[in-house]
């Protein structure tokens, strides 16, 4: 298994190298923004894409539906990444893949959940799996980690 | 790998399968004007968290499956936003997922110990994402999976959906020309997935896209995508059918790529039930597997003209009788999480 990680501040202080990839970069909330720089700042070392991406969501998008109460009127912008799952989606974009993903909770053992789920679908699929997470660490800190698991050679 | 052999459900049709089933059949819309907010649809315990009565719920769809666990049985809940206003109102802590919480006193409340369990947030196709996990455990070597499918339509829900300005203005009415969204709708349900007697689970296929976070793409790619991965074709479908612009057009021009111009009989449960959100893809699991049973076709009931150039083979009249052996449940879900499962009744 190899982590990636990137620890940092959001909001972002700028608008990210890829925001010509991603429609609405601005709208992303911090998870998405994480994955989606953790990702491009990896990308040499990440080049073989998964079988299965779990993404392993801590906490869920506690953060971002609170923000999204906070405001009057409701955006709709807000809303929509107040589903868990869509901090994926800038993600897919910049991996350009598709496949079978799970947005899993367990808390407060969600990535020990989400990485033993990706062990198993390895065994089963002898593919590689990639978990994600982004977990709130201070205020407006986070850490991005995304985990690759491998099938070990020669085992099926 | 898989059948359903056992499930139970509460709906704002009340509790049971034969409830939901009579809705359907009988053309009876049961969300048309909920608002949803401070009061429940499916009336339950007065002053109850969202969690409480979610509880309650997924109790009695429990004791309506009534499964004969093994040793080693898992159980997942597949919910999306509901539990959320508890969170936010109600002084949660924010650093724990809503979820898990009501997976717990669901545990408690019916003295399980499953050897594994966990949570799954995958938009409007979770409980489809469920079933493919579940296929998963099996092929471990669980005896049987429970998925727990359940959502409710909370002041979270609803200011968020009005937002979107998905909300019907009027009556939903899926594929029709006029279509303009969907009411949203409250169920808690429960399958048992193990390898047994039952309704046998031919195939599930989960794809994503990383387009607009909203809407699927225009091209529908991605859903087509799953159908074209699934092993048989299906005699017959229940479609997401939300009954917006959008959702409507994707899955027309999905079946069309698939199955060509002269798809199979297309149904959909939303404008009957609502829209349940993260329990949508369980309340249609059931009433697929009721309609292999039955033999019968429940129709579109509210829609009145169907959309100009769609060449899908939309149930409009009464319900149709058939022998359905196979049946597809395709589901969009936000973030670009689509899913699709065939479902075969056996002989």
């Amino acid at each position: 298994m190899t982590e990636f990680r990137f620890e940092f501040s959001f909001p972002a202080s700028g608008a990210p190298v890829w925001q010509d990839r991603v429609e609405r970069w601005y709208s992303l909330d911090a998870p998405a923004y994480g994955l989606a720089e953790l990702f491009w700042r990896e990308q040499e070392h990440l080049t073989e894409r998964p079988g299965t991406l779990f993404l392993a969501s801590s906490g869920a998008s506690n953060r971002t539906d609170a923000s999204f109460a906070r405001t009057r009127p409701p955006s709709p912008a807000k809303f929509v990444h107040t589903l868990p799952n869509t901090r994926a989606a800038a993600l897919l974009r910049l991996m350009d893949w598709n496949g079978p993903t799970y947005c899993l909770q367990n808390d407060p053992a969600t990535l020990e959940t989400a990485l033993s789920e990706g062990r198993s679908v390895v065994e089963i699929t002898s593919l590689p799996v990639w978990v994600a997470s982004v977990e709130n660490i201070a205020a407006d800190r986070y850490r991005a980690r995304i985990f690759t698991l491998k099938p070990v050679a020669g085992k099926r | 790998m898989g059948t359903i052999s056992s499930y139970g459900i509460v709906t704002g049709a009340g509790s049971g399968v034969d409830a939901l089933w009579n809705a359907a059949i009988d053309g009876r819309d049961l969300s048309s004007g909920y608002r949803g907010g401070r009061a429940f649809l499916i009336p339950g315990p007065r002053g109850a968290s969202v969690r409480e009565h979610l509880s309650t719920h997924l109790s009695s769809a429990y004791r309506e499956a009534a499964p004969e666990l093994g040793p080693r049985f898992g159980v997942i809940l597949a919910s999306t936003k509901g539990l959320s206003n508890d969170f936010i109102w109600r002084d949660g802590d924010l650093s724990r997922d809503p979820l898990t919480p009501l997976l717990d006193e669901f545990l408690r409340a019916q003295d399980l110990q499953p050897e594994k369990r966990l949570c799954i947030s995958n938009a409007c196709s979770s409980a489809l994402g469920a079933l493919a996990l579940a296929r998963i455990w099996l092929a471990q070597g669980l005896d049987q999976v429970v998925i727990l499918a359940a959502d409710a339509v909370t002041e979270f829900v609803s200011q968020g959906f009005q937002s979107l300005k998905l909300i019907s203005g009027g009556r939903p009415r899926p594929f029709d020309r006029a279509r303009d969204g969907f009411w949203l709708g409250e169920a808690a349900a429960c399958l048992v997935i193990e390898n047994a007697g039952g309704i046998r689970v031919a195939g599930v296929e989960l794809d994503t896209e990383g387009s607009v976070v909203t809407r699927p793409a225009t091209s529908s790619v991605s859903l087509a995508r799953a159908l074209a991965k699934l092993p048989l074709a299906p005699d017959a479908i229940l479609a997401h059918a939300t009954a917006t612009p959008i959702n409507d057009e994707t899955e027309e021009l999905a079946f069309r790529a698939v199955y060509g111009a002269a798809t199979p009989p297309i149904t959909g449960s939303k404008w009957c039930v609502g829209h349940t959100l993260g329990a949508s893809a369980a309340v249609d699991l059931i009433l697929a597997c009721e309609i292999l049973k039955r033999g019968r076709l429940f129709a579109l009931a509210t829609t009145q003209e169907v959309a100009e150039g769609y060449t899908g083979d939309y149930t409009l009249g009464p319900a149709r009788a058939g022998a359905y052996r196979t049946l597809l449940v395709s589901s969009l879900g936000f973030g670009g999480m689509h899913a699709a499962a065939l479902l075969e009744l056996r002989a």
